[in-house]
């Protein structure tokens, strides 16, 4: 009976933990995802986060698509039709408040971006010091891109408030602002060592040393340190083995083109869409040509081109969806190709009108060589510039509109050169009439983004005027 | 030290058992009603002992007893219990039942097993399963719409095997789910929406609401707390038909008809072309174009200085409402078998069922087959198995305001485009200036030319074994398993729409296999001699395990026809991606129920939950419940008086988890490789992580009285809830700065952490009647009725959330509160729109960027509802309406500022017929509707609660007139049973709100988008039994 008993007792418990479950069994880990100290541990797990550094810079909110149409349409060259998707219409109108999407989301994507160099950059690894270079490249690069978007320019007023300069992975951490001359001390260290440190060119979608030099190059150009800025510009002229595009045909094929190239032809550095990783129905293309085709170019813009001029292949006339004629954009033709466009970040045509803006004031021969050596390739049947003074830097400018129409180059142009934004005559078929924005415009900087200041108690009280 | 514990609580309750009884011998007999007919499923039980079997078909049963045995308990569904005295006997004869309810022997279906009614002290609500069968409505949800009160159930969408909200006792929780868990067969199943890129599907939408036996639903924590972890939004047990002993059975039902429909808005419909040619006549005068009806029909057709219409414009009229509609068939056939003897039984069914939707391209189809056995090793071991398979297939649009959504395009399309060319042929080009690159594409066009499918197979099975060791100790293992692949197909065609030029592919196959595996022990102690002081004991453990595998192709670069729709015809692929995700639960858990002569009754249950989805400190989480009941109808002072036969308060209290709806790692800080580069591999933060994570915790009370008098001739219930849940799952904002990646739904960067609480707290009230009955006539009616109010009472900061637009989570607020500008009407004295600046609503302006986003005080979840449900019959006759209720919500029309714009999508998009019978015209006219001005009239159509409306409806959900042949023309053919019936479901619904043009249930977030309308549906069936 005894023993009967026994045995109904240990069956009876065995049975009952039979599903009871070794330690392990609710111990899990994920399959597509690994820890930090994993994720960069190596030289090739930090090439893979540098990847994903790239990619970040591909993001919609960045130079996927954000940060070249708003330089534009923040500007004077293009513009929004009543027919539209509704995509860009408080940038277009100056209507964004501190809760618009694009204010919110260039913020957002472009500290995601600074995290993830500053964790390659702080990775205890050796032997790394390219990727690293091209990281502080990557970093530089946001932080000038973000302290001229939600700052005021340094020409401005150096003292004055920036952004956060945060370079080290801290996600509690809730910063103030970082003062704007700070700000562009660090974005020239981090230039400086992604120049000495950076690896030869390889191919157009990565940064080399001379990206980043040409990058370095515009950043001295934006604080007004013309010496600095000729000095990097020129020897990126001279050294880096870029050409531009030798004729009209040439230069049409390069934008016709929407893959990455190994040829040093014009794009020191461009973020890369191909077949496989793109933005889709998001990239910038679908704004210009396919897709929504919701901005065209001003036609204030198109006059400035002669009829010789080779540029003239990117303005394609057409009509918009709602039939006013219009010029179309061309710089982004692919998007019915599955190879997307590559929005392009610095180009050698930019280089040189760095390089001949920064002999001003001392040496206009300097400027009109460089400036007149562009030309000499873009409208051969011009006989080049021969102005001076006031005059030569204004024909600079002009020229950098028209060299730089569409990659969100003219709106930083003219708040660093403190110029208002005058659109003079209503567009066919745009959605918005003339409209002025004088420098002193309180719009002419993004105001801190409403999630920021939300989460940021620190923030808070460092809105940027006339958004409080 | 956890195991230890409880091994000491096995061991007791072993040692305290007796011996195995000795002298066995089988007792027979056969239970029958008053008219001599056998009454088959009724429960034998030997008295202070839970062994027990159930009668056949034709009333006989067959059990063995030992010498100690005295007394059967014999119950069954709708008599009254009897107790039989076995002493000796080997045979009991005939026991004739009496017909009554007295619902404290009836057993209920609750957490691991079942319970007597009398035992129970939590609030459970047990639906039969013929309330839910052979409706034409795919998945089970949808048809316990209704049944109990405290049940919440609303389907958002009409496509047919769509997602279905289900809520119990109000929403409890923010960013995890607030769904119930599903407890099929054992299986802790998965429910909700599987799709990746289908508009909505319904992981139960397999589940053939034939093959229901009965659906238990749990509700307070005394019900739930055996489920731990999982039991915090309530519980829904649903039990399979099986087998029962004797005569085999066939049952075949068929049910077809036509589906339309439901409800569509009268006052506010999609404007005709002449209708559309007034308004824009006058938009185009008011806004300074033109100065009468000619000059504006010029100034509408100049291609150069007016909008450029084509000349014959008006010429054309289509209802595109009309064309996007459409009454479709529904028809399903269900075929069953049961039998057995009293050593093996079995079930097996199978059904079809086919549903088109109320829009173009909408289908479903579900094949399903269903079987299980039960045998009988000998007197104390049995076995138990059971497989339900089926396979669905759904034809589902896009939703929402797609370009190709059919539902937008019936309301965006303006009625001067045709969607045929002259020939007759599909119009899909814009060089007409129809259809322009960039708006609403032809929905007839891209319903012919894309495929929109989801493909879904659903297993869950289960293989159980009991072994009576002890008269009062039994073990029981349950293995029961759930298998759901979801096969999704998206094509684009390269023609036309979405996937213009190149065409475009996807093809997704989503496979979740979850298992669950269960042991317990169930012991009863006797604790004096009369056996009438007892108490029941459950020790169990259990481990499951989710699998959850997705794989996904995408191409493009398809030949330029729309025939060839394969990812094998593209020429291009995109990605291909393959991930498997899981997570891991491992618990113990137990009950006590103490019960002294059915009067008190004091029950209790603990949980150990560890699971896989927390960090290491914070795996095992302790859940509990405590309850009482007292039967003062088993008093003696009750007793005597015979009017009621059921009086019986309730209350509890305990403490559950929630941890449905988490991500699988919250845990973790994490790198994740989908960020590529060059073609290379790319790695990215893809979280912050937050170790101390753990389940959002819910503390529930819960008072309850059921009673019943004169026989429960007249019944009912009430209930008093307070739910409290606190540690609520919230995506806490982190300065942007930090570069932590937003979490889904969240702007900016977030970590999850587990701060806030809400609570819900109503009230439930069923009544039950039988206002008539005599012999051949009986009128049955049953009214619930629920009450919930929730208040949020904390949240991080004190800070409002944002979830879908158009909510603002605030502290002193309810969770679906509206929030957004509040509308004014229009200026009597010029047409302007006008706002209140803010919440105080003492401002009015006409400035829109001077109007903040306010709280409304009005709420998207009903704050009243239920269903009142009379049955009627006379002899073979019988007739049954539902009527459900909703009140004291109100929905939002999310796309309505594109449809009453007053001018400003003008001539491009659709409007609704208010804008012209009710915008502004003269001075002095009090409206609602602004002036007409082409362009627009000073941003008038902002979201606003200008499209809020009341969201309250009564609804005729089901109508039934069924007739049964007498039996003694069927016995003739050897037939048991022939039903015939018609039925209505949906066919009538009154909207209080006249001005409503969209269908008031939108599920619990009561937010209008554009969801494919719900049906309603008549629809003729016969049921045969043989």
């Amino acid at each position: 009976m005894n023993n009967r008993k026994n045995y109904i007792l240990y069956a009876g418990v065995g049975l009952l933990f039979l599903s009871s479950c070794s330690k392990n069994f609710i111990n899990k880990s994920p399959y597509s995802s690994t820890t930090l100290a994993v994720a960069l541990s190596s030289v090739t797990q930090l090439q893979t986060a540098l990847n994903g550094a790239y990619a970040q810079m591909r993001s919609v909110s960045l130079y996927g698509r954000d940060i070249p149409v708003t330089g534009d349409l923040q500007a004077d060259n293009t513009f929004v039709e009543v027919d539209n998707s509704g995509r860009y219409l408080n940038q277009f109108k100056y209507t964004f408040t501190n809760a618009d999407g694009v204010v919110g989301d260039i913020w957002n994507a472009a500290y995601i971006g600074i995290q993830e160099c500053n964790q390659i950059i702080d990775a205890n690894v050796t032997g790394a010091d390219a990727i690293k270079a091209q990281a502080y490249a990557l970093r530089g690069l946001l932080y000038f891109k973000l302290v001229n978007t939600y700052a005021r320019p340094y020409t401005d007023n150096p003292n004055g408030m920036g952004v956060p300069l945060i370079l080290h992975y801290q996600p509690s951490l809730l910063p103030k602002r970082d003062s704007i001359s700070k700000v562009y001390a660090q974005i020239v260290s981090d230039l400086k060592i992604a120049f000495q440190n950076g690896p030869a060119y390889s191919n157009s979608g990565l940064i080399s040393k001379y990206a980043a030099e040409a990058l370095l190059a515009r950043t001295y150009l934006y604080m007004g340190d013309n010496t600095d800025a000729k000095t990097a510009a020129v020897d990126v002229i001279n050294n880096s083995g870029f050409t531009l595009a030798p004729n009209a045909g040439a230069y049409a094929a390069f934008w016709a083109n929407p893959a990455r190239k190994s040829d040093k032809v014009e794009v020191l550095y461009e973020v890369d869409a191909d077949a496989v990783n793109n933005n889709g129905t998001d990239g910038i293309d679908a704004m210009y040509m396919g897709g929504y085709t919701d901005i065209y170019a001003s036609q204030d813009l198109v006059s400035l081109y002669s009829a010789t001029d080779v540029r003239n292949a990117v303005l394609v006339p057409g009509t918009t969806k709602s039939g006013a004629p219009a010029t179309l954009v061309g710089k982004y033709p692919n998007y019915t190709s599955t190879d997307k466009d590559n929005p392009k970040v610095i180009r050698l045509a930019e280089v040189y009108l760095i390089a001949a803006e920064a002999s001003l004031p001392g040496n206009e021969a300097d400027a009109r060589k460089y400036l007149n050596e562009l030309m000499a390739v873009r409208d051969p049947a011009f006989p080049g510039y021969a102005s001076t003074g006031a005059q030569l830097l204004t024909d600079i400018i002009t020229e950098r509109r028209k060299e730089l129409a569409f990659e969100g180059d003219r709106y930083y142009d003219l708040n660093r050169l403190k110029m208002d934004i005058v659109r003079p005559a209503i567009n066919p078929g745009s959605i918005n009439g003339p409209l002025t924005i004088p420098y002193s415009d309180y719009r002419r900087v993004y105001p801190i983004p409403l999630n920021e200041v939300q989460a940021n108690a620190n923030i808070a009280s460092e809105q940027n005027p006339g958004y409080q | 030290m956890r195991r230890t514990l409880l091994l000491l609580l096995c061991c007791t309750a072993l040692f305290v058992g007796r011996s195995a009884a000795q002298n066995q011998h089988n007792i027979s007999g056969t239970v029958t009603d008053a008219t001599g007919m056998p009454v088959a499923g009724a429960t034998i039980t030997i008295k202070g002992t839970n062994r027990a079997t159930a009668t056949g078909n034709d009333g006989s049963f067959l059990l063995s007893v030992s010498g100690k045995d005295k007394v059967l308990v014999i119950s069954a569904i709708n008599f009254l219990t009897q107790e039989v005295d076995i002493a000796g006997k080997s045979s009991i004869g005939t026991v004739t039942l009496v017909r009554g309810t007295k619902n404290l022997d009836e057993v209920v279906v609750v957490a691991y097993g079942t319970q007597k009614k009398t035992n129970i002290t939590g609030a459970v609500a047990q639906i039969n399963g013929n309330q839910v069968a052979d409706r034409p409505l795919a998945s089970v949800d949808q048809a316990l719409q209704g049944a109990s009160p405290g049940l919440m159930v609303s389907a958002p969408n009409g496509i047919p095997g769509s997602n279905v909200d289900v809520r119990i006792r109000g929403i409890g929780s923010i960013n995890a789910s607030a769904s119930p868990l599903w407890v099929i067969d054992g299986v802790e199943a998965v429910s909700g929406d599987l799709a990746s890129t289908s508009t909505s599907t319904n992981a139960l939408s397999g589940l053939n609401p034939d093959d229901i036996e009965s659906i238990s639903v749990l509700k307070d924590a005394a019900a739930t707390a055996l489920y731990g972890s999982r039991g915090a939004n309530g519980v829904i047990i649903v039990t399979t038909k099986k087998g029962k002993a004797g005569k085999t059975r066939i049952n075949f039902t068929t049910e077809v008809g036509r589906n339309s429909v439901a409800f569509a808005g009268k006052h506010n419909r999609p404007l005709t072309t002449p209708q559309y040619h007034q308004l824009l006549d006058m938009a185009t005068i008011n806004g300074g174009y033109a100065t009468d009806n000619a000059s504006a029909d010029a100034f509408i057709t100049d291609p150069n200085n007016g909008l450029g219409l084509p000349a014959n414009w008006t010429n054309t009229n289509t209802d595109w409402l009309h064309e996007v509609t459409r009454t479709g068939n529904q028809q399903q056939y269900n075929l069953s078998l049961s039998g057995g003897n009293d050593k093996t039984q079995y079930f097996a069914s199978a059904g079809y069922f086919d549903q088109d939707g109320t829009t173009i391209a909408t289908n479903f189809k579900r094949y399903n087959g269903n079987i299980s056995v039960s045998s009988k090793l000998n007197d104390r071991i049995n076995f138990n198995a059971g497989l339900n398979g089926s396979y669905s297939y759904q034809i589902a649009p896009p939703g929402s305001a797609a370009y190709a959504s059919p539902v937008s395009g019936a309301f965006f399309l303006p009625p001067y485009y045709s969607p045929y060319n002259s020939d007759g042929s599909l119009r899909y080009n814009d060089s007409l200036g129809e259809f322009p690159e960039g708006a609403q594409f032809n929905p007839l066009a891209i319903a012919a030319f894309n495929r929109y499918t989801d493909g879904q197979t659903e297993l869950r099975g289960y293989v159980s074994g009991e072994y009576q060791i002890l008269d009062n100790l039994k073990f029981s293992s349950k293995y029961s398993g759930e298998f759901i692949d979801a096969n999704e197909y998206l094509y684009w065609n390269p023609i036309y729409g979405d996937g213009y030029p190149l065409g475009y592919g996807v093809a997704t196959d989503r496979k979740v296999f979850d298992w669950t595996w269960t042991n317990q022990v169930n012991y009863r102690a006797n604790l004096n001699q009369a056996k009438d002081f007892y108490l029941d004991l459950l020790v169990g453990s259990e481990a499951y395990k989710l699998n959850d595998y997705t794989i996904q192709a995408q191409g493009q670069n398809f030949p330029s026809t729309t025939l060839l729709t394969y990812l094998a015809s593209a020429a291009a692929p995109v990605t291909a991606f393959n991930l498997p995700q899981g997570t891991s639960l491992n618990s113990y858990f137990s009950q006590a129920v103490f019960n002294y002569q059915d009067r008190y009754i004091l029950s209790g249950s603990y949980r150990l939950d560890g699971s896989s989805i927390f960090a290491q400190n914070h795996k095992w989480g302790n859940f509990y419940s405590v309850g009482a009941s007292w039967n003062l109808n088993e008093e003696n002072f009750m007793k005597n008086l015979d009017a009621f036969n059921l009086m019986k308060l309730r209350a509890s209290y305990g403490q559950t988890g929630n941890d449905l709806g988490f991500k699988d790692y919250p845990a973790l800080a994490l790198y994740d490789y989908g960020s590529p580069y060059e073609g290379n591999a790319g790695s990215a933060l893809s979280q912050v992580g937050n170790p101390n994570l753990t389940w959002e915790l819910n503390k529930a009370f819960n008072v309850g009285l059921d009673w019943g008098i004169w026989k429960d001739r007249l019944g009912g219930s009430i209930d008093y809830y307070k739910r409290t849940t606190s540690k609520l799952l919230v995506n806490v904002p982190l300065s942007a700065t930090s570069g932590v990646p937003a979490a889904a739904g969240s702007t900016s960067s977030t970590q999850p952490q587990n701060v806030g609480s809400m609570y819900n707290q109503g009230i439930e009230i069923t009544l039950t009647g039988k206002p008539i009955q005599t012999r051949d006539f009986t009128w049955t009616s049953s009214i619930n009725f629920s009450h919930n109010k929730n208040r949020v009472t904390e949240l991080y900061n004190h800070r409002p959330i944002s979830i879908q637009t158009r909510y603002n989570i605030t502290e002193g607020h309810d969770i679906h509160e509206f929030y957004t500008r509040l509308w004014d009407g229009a200026n009597p004295a010029n047409g302007d729109p006008q706002w209140f600046t803010d919440a105080t609503r003492k401002t009015v302006t006409s400035t829109s960027n001077q109007v903040k986003l306010s709280l409304t005080g009005k709420v998207g979840t009903p704050q009243y509802f239920g269903a009142w449900t009379n049955t009627f019959n006379y002899k073979g006759l019988s007739l049954t309406a539902q009527l459900y209720y909703n009140f004291g919500n109100y929905v939002y029309s999310t796309w309505e500022n594109y449809l009453m714009s007053d001018g400003l999508y003008l001539p491009y998009f659709g409007q609704l017929s208010n804008e012209l019978t009710q915008s502004w015209t003269h001075a002095g006219q009090v409206t609602n509707f602004p002036k007409q001005v082409l362009g627009g009239n000073k941003n008038s159509n902002v979201p606003s609660t200008r499209y809020l409306y009341k969201g309250n409806y009564i609804r005729l959900r089901n109508i039934e007139l069924a007739y049964s042949l007498p039996k003694t023309t069927m016995e003739k053919a050897r037939i048991n049973n022939i039903t015939i019936y018609v039925r209505g479901t949906n066919l009538l619904t009154f909207a209080t709100d006249k001005n409503l043009s969209i269908d008031p249930e939108l599920g619990a977030s009561s937010i209008a988008d554009f969801q494919v309308f719900t049906p309603k549906s008549i629809t003729a069936g016969v049921k045969l039994g043989f």
